[in-house]
């Protein structure tokens, strides 16, 4: 049984050591801010077959997954499909999972390299696609400081230099700098060893810049 | 304060508080952390949320559990 | 400029190293050596002051794409100011 949800696992300080992923995993909605999520006690549970407890851990993390998965892959159809793919694996393999590391950097594993693949199967940037495979929409400006159309031109212009990267490229930005994963845990969850990964990172970034520079605002020191 | 970070302040008191700014220890990174945070802030827009996938991705693993399952006792679906 | 000219082969140097890890260091990776070679460095050169604050801008504006958590607006409030600090 998963606890109750007034009776949450004993406070749990951070594991010394051991990176904090980023700190604003998905939770339930009335779950408080300050509720410290622990998903090993989770994933003990459910390697003993608590089907409950996985169940709990896929409120958890199925929307951040999803949310990662679709940047990648592009559509909505790849990536629901694809995150509800890397839950399954994740649940039949449950027990080929380790306790050292942590259950979300291997679950991402798992759905990012699948939408990685799928990706470079996709075609090429620059075909046509309908609204409805760029779900991301930047809000419209509205009356208000100029200030606004300039964030809304900006976000455009970030959106589709984020869709027109390579994916062994857009996949480290999205990760690290969109998703906010550390270098650590982000490297991990590609398969990467760090110096890979932020060279990786660094050409994708200098490649995004080069595409909005004329939309980023000027300084105003 | 809100009223220049708006832009609303005529041209010759905006003009002020930016050089008292940038000459003021005090003053500047103070206004200038402001300036960030309202960018921060003005960046949000409409809520980007994307529906939530996790009913379907329940459904999911419990039909892979009923298809699964030996015997005839079914999962009751919590 | 008259560093440039006074010791060229290590503005090079500090150059090349400088476009090599801006991202390390806006991300606050380098190490206490390297990032002190790189504010020295953007302190002479223009072109990479801009570089390293026009990549600084592009990561800012990429932390806004983030679809929101399912938390909802106030976490992710509070942590983007967090962030700014």
């Amino acid at each position: 049984m998963i606890p109750a949800p007034a009776d949450p696992p004993a406070p749990l300080a951070e594991t010394p050591g051991c990176e904090a992923p980023h700190d604003d995993r998905p939770r339930r909605p009335h779950a408080r801010a300050t509720m410290t999520l622990d998903d090993q006690h989770l994933v003990a549970q459910a390697q003993d077959g608590d089907r409950a407890a996985f169940e709990e851990l896929v409120r958890r993390h199925a929307d951040r997954l999803h949310a990662v998965v679709l940047r990648i892959a592009g559509s909505n159809h790849e990536a629901e499909e694809v995150t509800q793919e890397a839950f399954l694996r994740a649940w039949r393999g449950l027990h080929g999972f380790k306790g050292d590391a942590q259950f979300f950097t291997w679950l991402y594993r798992i759905g990012v390299n699948e939408a990685r693949r799928r990706a470079q199967r996709a075609p090429a940037p620059g075909v046509v696609t309908s609204l409805e495979e760029h779900p991301f929409e930047p809000r419209d400006p509205g009356p208000g400081p100029a200030g606004a159309a300039e964030h809304h031109d900006l976000r455009l212009a970030l959106e589709g230099a984020v869709r027109a990267l390579d994916p062994e490229y857009r996949t480290p930005l999205v990760l690290r700098d969109i998703e906010g994963l550390s270098t650590a845990d982000a490297a991990e969850i590609m398969g990467l060893n760090q110096a890979a990964f932020k060279s990786r990172l660094h050409r994708a970034r200098l490649a995004v810049r080069s595409a909005v520079d004329g939309y980023l605002p000027e300084d105003d020191t | 304060m809100s009223d220049y970070l708006e832009g609303e302040l005529g041209g010759r008191r905006q003009r002020r508080i930016t050089r008292h700014a940038e000459a003021c220890p005090d003053c500047g990174p103070m206004l200038r952390g402001l300036m960030r945070i309202r960018i921060v802030l003005g960046s949000f827009g409409r809520p980007r949320t994307q529906a939530t996938v996790v009913p379907l991705v329940l459904e999911r693993i419990r039909e892979d559990e009923a298809s699964t399952s030996a015997g005839p006792t079914q999962d009751s679906r919590s | 400029m008259r560093a440039m000219f006074r010791h060229p082969v290590r503005f090079l140097l500090d150059h090349r190293y400088t476009r090599a890890h801006a991202s390390e260091y806006i991300d606050g990776e380098l190490g206490a050596h390297g990032h002190h070679r790189v504010d020295e460095h953007t302190g002479i050169c223009p072109r990479c002051a801009r570089l390293v604050e026009s990549l600084r801008r592009t990561v800012e504006g990429l932390m806004g794409l983030r679809t929101q958590p399912a938390g909802g607006v106030a976490e992710d409030v509070i942590r983007r100011l967090r962030d700014e600090e």
